[in-house]
């Protein structure tokens, strides 16, 4: 593992760590208001400043951890859960089956994904559970082209036509010789999507539509600072930065993982 | 060349079929009557079910659908519930700035992402190379909006070299219109330029590792020549199919970044849409943006055929 792969595993750890840790090592409740120190510049007290309602900024980013992470795991294994599946029948099954699932599947990745995820959270209403929804959605077809590609090749492979010849069923051939052989590739691409679905929970959450106050999010966090930037720039750095320093850790750990998992693209000098 | 666009627009067809549905079924997942959401709930019974029959809400489902579609294929978005404006008509008058917003964020990435591309292809494994790579990774991990908000907080608010907000006309005044332009393009262009450099220096290192520019290395000719004649020449195919396909994220990017500074553009229009629950104006910017998605992705599959021979004999 390279240099940016070990930043991205510290990068993450540091993230994960803070997730899981926010109720011992933060220093406020995320709903503690001080209307006497509203916008408070950074300081001893509130290491990040406090926000328009008097709550300690660096709190409620390392709460905020909770929330993007869950979010993003969660969107990612619902949308594998449901991609992978459609792309083994579309690729195994071929013909009609075929046809069907991948239209649909292009029918949804025609759709910009923020804005497919903002039709899906203004039908459902904002809220965690929705926003899972909504990035899983928009996740989903990924997973799905990915299964169907990687069972075309592997349906070629001599060891399936020996399973299938001595009269394995689909489902053991799927899940014994196809399932594991795609581990590696379909680990590369979580690994990139808990990313991107992190950036689109951040960028809902932003826009009023994904996670809503007080429960503290990122996104909606710098919207907060947004509206307070002539008088405050602080309120946005904080959760800027959290954002940034997640995806980057899964950016880089994507990269290394694809090192080592995937060492063609290293000999092709990619 | 004619047969293989005829074959991609007619591939092109259930795209459109299943993102129509898509659009038209997400629409009615939304809770509530639309009449009572249209009059706010202080009607008779009576006239809520007169005003359901005369928009045909009565109907199937599959009904509403087919009368929908037939109304979107003649250009007839229906009217806004708040303004009672006609939709094509909101979109039309906002239509220039998202268009200009996404054409400039484009060309940016373009002039920024290829050169830089090809600088670290040619500078592979030196400090150049690793440091750009780090650069292009923070890029593609720093949200747009966040983005946007440290280049307004920079450039406009503490130097005072560009505006912030708000949005000049390019028939107004030119000049005005490309300052408050920088910014939005910048940071909507962002990403996706640090997404095509990977690309161009992966594309280039495959390319430049061929017999073919072995050949020309040994017949003598000029580097320069090598590097832009004959590699980058192969190593852009692959980038324009990615440029295309990247087109869904600068758009859905266009509702972010339009909202930070302030543009009047599609995007900021889908999200009062969705904030004030018009339905009709949510189905028909959603609508727009995908089937410009669509529609650009089948531009760039015409440009990758004229650009590859390969694929016009297919």
């Amino acid at each position: 593992m390279g240099a940016t792969g070990a930043a991205g595993v510290v990068l993450l750890l540091v993230v994960f760590t803070t997730a899981i840790l926010a109720p011992v090592v933060a220093p406020y409740s995320p709903t503690k208001q001080d209307l006497d120190h509203v916008l408070a510049r950074p300081s001893r007290q509130h290491l990040l400043g406090t926000d328009d309602l008097g709550r300690d900024l660096l709190t409620r980013v390392m709460y905020g951890a909770r929330v993007s992470v869950t979010a993003g795991f969660v969107s990612v294994i619902v949308a594998a859960l449901l991609g992978v599946p459609l792309g083994l029948a579309a690729g195994y099954y071929r013909g009609v089956s075929d046809t069907v699932i991948m239209r649909m599947m292009d029918g949804l990745l025609a759709f910009p994904a923020l804005v497919l995820a903002m039709a899906i959270t203004a039908a459902l209403g904002p809220g965690m559970r929705n926003v899972i929804v909504a990035v899983a959605a928009v996740t989903c077809p990924a997973f799905a082209r990915l299964a169907r590609g990687q069972v075309l090749l592997l349906r070629e492979l001599e060891m399936v036509s020996a399973a299938r010849a001595i009269g394995m069923g689909d489902v053991r051939i799927l899940l014994r010789y196809m399932v594991p052989n795609m581990t590696s590739v379909l680990i590369i691409q979580g690994a990139l999507s808990v990313g991107q679905a992190i950036l689109t929970e951040a960028g809902l959450s932003f826009l009023g539509l994904g996670i809503q106050p007080p429960t503290p999010a990122w996104g909606s966090m710098i919207e907060i600072g947004r509206r307070y930037l002539e008088q405050t720039t602080w309120m946005s750095v904080g959760p800027g930065v959290a954002i940034l320093v997640t995806v980057l850790g899964f950016n880089f750990s994507a990269d290394a993982l694809r090192d080592v998992l995937d060492p063609r693209l290293l000999r092709a000098g990619g | 060349m004619a047969q293989y666009l005829v074959n991609r627009v007619w591939g092109i067809l259930p795209v459109l079929l299943v993102l129509s549905i898509v659009t038209f079924g997400v629409m009615r997942l939304i809770p509530g009557d639309p009449v009572e959401i249209m009059w706010g709930g202080e009607v008779s019974r009576e006239a809520v079910q007169a005003a359901r029959t005369r928009l045909g809400l009565d109907k199937p489902l599959a009904l509403q659908y087919l009368w929908w579609l037939s109304r979107v294929a003649r250009g007839d978005l229906g009217f806004s519930l708040r303004t009672h404006q006609p939709v094509t008509e909101a979109i039309v008058q906002r239509l220039p700035v998202t268009v200009e917003l996404t054409v400039a964020a484009m060309a940016l990435v373009l002039v920024v992402g290829i050169p830089l591309g090809v600088l670290v292809s040619v500078r592979n494994r030196t400090a150049v190379d690793t440091t750009t790579s780090v650069l292009s990774l923070l890029g593609l991990s720093i949200p747009s909006f966040f983005l946007g908000i440290v280049l307004i907080d920079l450039l406009a608010l503490r130097l005072h070299w560009l505006p912030s907000l708000g949005y000049v006309s390019v028939t107004e005044r030119v000049i005005d219109n490309v300052r408050h332009m920088i910014l939005p393009a910048v940071a909507l262009a962002t990403g996706l330029a640090a997404v095509i450099l990977r690309m161009v220096r992966g594309s280039m290192l495959e390319v430049l590792s061929q017999e073919f520019i072995l050949v020309a290395r040994s017949k003598g000719l000029r580097e320069r020549h090598i590097i832009f004649k004959h590699a980058l020449r192969n190593a852009l195919l692959p980038v324009v199919t990615l440029a295309g396909l990247q087109m869904g994220t600068l758009l859905g990017g266009t509702v972010l970044v339009e909202t930070v500074f302030g543009l009047p553009g599609v995007g900021r229009l889908l999200l009062d849409g969705i904030l004030a629950r018009d339905y009709p104006i949510v189905q028909g910017t959603v609508l727009l943006l995908a089937v410009a998605r669509v529609g650009t992705s089948l531009i760039v599959d015409g440009l990758y055929a004229s650009l590859d021979s390969r694929i016009r004999f297919e």
